[in-house]
């Protein structure tokens, strides 16, 4: 039974050269999960608001959007209580201050009496296993938590669809994981509808009954996953085609026939049916000498505040000049808070920091950020106080003390070299997570600095995006630039960092080169070392699972 | 704790009490009655030793408050010593010694009642009479650490960006100024997320409920009449007008059934609660004697 029709959808926003959505026709019946996929600014968040009416953006819109309706006791209130939509950020969708409020908030709304949300909120709760923080304050919650409680709270509803504007984008992939999942028994044990745009393809695409793809506002794909494979057939270079698991690509670019694998398992059935075993591994590269050290950690303790409990104990750490290190780790484990300490923001209680030969504490702050240390915020929204872009990239000139021509001739080049140019002028909260994170980047490199610190810098950003990230962050070591980054995105890491260390108990342990440290880890470790493991030898990256195999050739199962 | 499964109202209505009649009436006795229990409340609360800057700051104002009316209230019959040519009346200490008593009480139960009625106890009370403004105050309790969080986080990331430069005190001034004006202009961005989250989950569509944590039960409307019934005595007590204590000229006092009655009832009052913590201590530790 069809839940959802969309007709001939067009929508321009007020004074836009192009429409941002055109033509837009699909259905979903009831039950079905279907996942949305598209570059950064294809249209995806816009059609997933325009089905959702009290979050409709302004603009012209013309075309039909119609949604089953249970019974049409109340018109307007039905539209609430059909339809959810979870956004991005966990922060901007809660209200209330305690958890239990947060739950019974949808239901206050509507007038319910006290005993059914009593119930209702109960229940929920219970679905959801949040009996243990059930009491606490909103604020004292990890963003996975935030998220799943913003999922139970418009739960409360009983929504019929379910649409999800990529909610996993601000989440670390435990959390990722377990949102997903629950997701999942929403989809199974209740039969919602659900609607995802998401770039973690890798989680969703398994579960999905159906695939749009949104290119630049069209619907070019509407479909079953397993037949994506042929939608990517004949295009060779399609921007959407990194964002696919690796099983995918990896099967795409050998040319395989038949239903396109998705997950690791797939993957590995794949790659062991069709490919020898005769070369085990690729040669590898040199390893690379190392610099003087650019910075160094000794013995760092640190914690928050005076009765709290360490956060870093006795930490070490040495890091070389002009080289591209990642720090991995799971939430709370500190790397946040190492990569602050190395960015001079905190101090650490015991232990010494030496940036570049001289003690990290004998810098005078206005020289430590000058042509030193830049440091990009997790949140790249938090760097900027300004107006406009230009007007924070202005700052930056300022605190290097460059004359007014000198200045904008810098940040004329730099806008050049990101690809920023028509977007200086904007509001820095009117520019999309890519862009934001471009102009974060471009403020910090007007610093500089010769030690670079990214904390998380592929938060909410697509394949592609991340893929030029990766090439930047490259051409900038080659320049001498030290780069440090935290993450928890692993595949990011395999592709970007000369070496990779974990922080875990309060310490940074087993900094290795990129190939060792995933090579040796069973779970810690991308796609592809997955899908070559016991297969393959020192296989981290896809690219060199791919060339592996094209070496193999065809053959039979060993 | 025995409180944190009251009705608010309830306590509401006995910390009133208390504190209106400590506060109207000027009987020393009364105040000692008061700040005796709410040294019993504190200690049957368990709650732990005071921080010494506290227990300093507080004695140095008992001192403060006695030293100083007899240095500027001469009046009084009976004179101790003399003091820059002026008497330093028995009376006026005495009136100090009255004055700071009610100013420790005073102190004591308001530090007790922020500490029993926290903002969900608050909220129920308000969201059965007020329920949108009850909502607004939760909305403000969350805004408030989220807000905190993000101006530290704008602070520190923009010293790291050449925000506040040098030490020259103008700059600092304006890039504090400028961190402040990027918190405001999140604040309202988030205000717009917020609005547009609410209304996405059908606010303003019906009348709204709130949802109670508290439940109102039988033992708790039983702990209002007995209180008010306490609360009646006393009135009754004071009302006759037997009930005095003046200072000067001469410590007098006013004894007899009325007085009695008023200060053996407000004793009542004031240790119902103490007694219910202690009581509910014992009914555990019977309980769990048990298993």
């Amino acid at each position: 039974m069809e839940i959802l029709r969309v007709e001939n959808l067009t929508f321009s926003y007020p004074e836009a050269a192009k429409p941002a959505l055109s033509q837009v026709s699909f259905s979903l019946k009831e039950g079905e999960f279907a996942v949305l996929c598209g570059l950064s600014g294809c249209g995806k968040s816009t059609l997933l608001r325009l089905l959702k009416k009290e979050l409709a953006p302004y603009g012209s819109c013309t075309g039909e959007i119609t949604i089953g309706v249970l019974s049409g006791k109340d018109k307007d209130a039905s539209m609430a209580t059909e339809t959810a939509l979870l956004r991005q950020n966990p922060d901007s969708q809660i209200v209330t201050d305690v958890v239990w409020h947060e739950l019974a908030f949808a239901l206050e709304n509507m007038g319910t009496p006290q005993e059914i949300i009593r119930k209702r909120v109960a229940e929920i709760a219970t679905f959801f296993g949040m009996e243990g923080w059930y009491h606490r304050k909103v604020d004292e919650l990890s963003g996975g938590q935030k998220q799943l409680l913003n999922l139970a709270s418009v739960m409360t509803l009983a929504p019929q669809v379910l649409l999800l504007d990529e909610p996993t984008a601000q989440l670390d992939p435990i959390a990722t994981g377990e949102f997903i999942h629950i997701l999942e028994r929403l989809h199974r044990e209740l039969g919602i509808t659900i609607l995802i745009a998401e770039h973690h393809l890798e989680e969703v695409l398994p579960l999905a009954d159906r695939v749009l793809i949104l290119e630049e506002g069209r619907l070019s794909y509407d479909g079953s996953p397993a037949a994506l494979s042929d939608f990517f057939q004949d295009k060779v270079e399609h921007p959407l085609l990194p964002s696919l698991p690796a099983a995918s690509r990896v099967f795409r670019a050998l040319l395989g026939e038949g239903a396109l694998p998705i997950s690791v398992a797939d993957g590995r059935s794949f790659v062991r049916a069709h490919y020898g075993q005769g070369i085990p591994r690729l040669e590898r590269t040199s390893h690379i000498p190392k610099n003087e050290p650019a910075t160094v950690l000794k013995e760092i303790w640190f914690r928050y505040e005076r009765n709290a409990p360490d956060v870093l104990r006795s930490a070490e750490l040495t890091i070389y000049q002009g080289e591209r290190l990642c720090l991995l780790g799971g939430n709370g484990s500190g790397k946040t808070t190492l990569l602050s300490l190395l960015a001079g923001i905190r101090k650490p209680y015991a232990g010494s920091i030496t940036l570049f030969g001289r003690k990290l504490s004998g810098y005078r702050p206005e020289e430590r950020y000058r042509n030193n240390i830049g440091y990009l915020p997790q949140n790249p929204r938090e760097a900027f106080v300004g107006e406009t872009v230009l007007e924070d990239w202005k700052l930056a000139c300022r605190a290097m003390e460059y004359s007014t021509e000198e200045g904008d001739a810098q940040i004329a080049a730099m806008a050049e070299k990101l690809s920023l140019t028509e977007l200086l002028r904007r509001h820095p909260s009117d520019l999309s997570g890519g862009e934001l994170q471009r102009a974060a980047l471009g403020k910090v490199l007007l610093l500089k600095p010769r030690l670079l610190l990214l904390d998380e810098p592929t938060k909410g950003i697509d394949a592609r995006f991340k893929m030029e990230l990766t090439k930047l962050l490259k051409a900038l070591s080659e320049d001498g630039i030290t780069v440090v980054t935290v993450t928890h995105d692993v595949e990011f890491a395999a592709e970007t960092a000369e070496r990779v260390g974990l922080v875990f108990d309060g310490e940074v342990t087993s900094v290795q080169e990129t190939t060792d440290f995933f090579t040796g880890n069973t779970v810690y470790t991308t796609e592809a070392a997955r899908i070559a493991r016991n297969y393959y030898e020192e296989v981290t990256r896809t690219e060199e699972l791919i060339a592996l195999c094209r070496l193999n050739g065809r053959g039979e199962q060993a | 704790m025995a409180y944190e499964r009251r009705h608010p109202s309830v306590l509401l209505v006995y910390y009133l009490s208390v504190t209106l009649f400590l506060m109207f009436t000027s009987h020393p006795l009364l105040r000692l009655i008061a700040l005796c229990g709410a040294v019993l409340l504190m200690l049957s609360t368990g709650e732990r030793a005071p921080k010494l800057r506290t227990v300093l700051f507080l004695s140095g104002m008992v001192v403060l408050t006695i030293i100083i009316n007899p240095l500027f209230s001469h009046r009084g019959a009976t004179e101790l010593f003399f003091f820059n040519n002026r008497p330093i009346t028995l009376e006026a200490i005495m009136y100090g010694a009255g004055v700071a008593c009610l100013m420790l009480s005073v102190i004591l139960w308001f530090h007790l009642l922020s500490r029993m009625l926290d903002s969900e106890k608050l909220l129920t009370l308000l969201g059965g009479v007020m329920p949108k403004t009850a909502f607004l105050v939760s909305s403000a309790l969350r805004m408030i650490p989220f807000l905190r969080r993000r101006a530290e986080a704008i602070q520190s990331t923009g010293r790291s960006m050449g925000l506040y430069g040098t030490e020259s005190i103008p700059e600092k001034l304006s890039g504090s100024g400028k961190a402040f004006s990027a918190l405001v202009t999140n604040s309202m961005e988030h205000a717009m997320d917020a609005g547009a989250s609410m209304k996405a989950r059908g606010y303003g569509s019906h009348k709204r409920t709130h949802y109670k944590r508290y439940r109102f039960r039988r033992g708790d409307l039983a702990a209002i009449v007995l209180i008010l019934c306490l609360d009646a005595g006393i009135s009754v007590g004071l009302a006759s007008g037997e009930v005095w204590f003046t200072y000067y000229p001469r410590l007098a006092m006013h004894t007899g059934p009325m007085t009695n009655l008023v200060l053996i009832l407000y004793a009542l009052l004031v240790l119902l609660g103490p007694v219910a913590e202690w009581k509910e201590r014992l009914k555990w530790k019977y309980y769990v004697s048990k298993i």
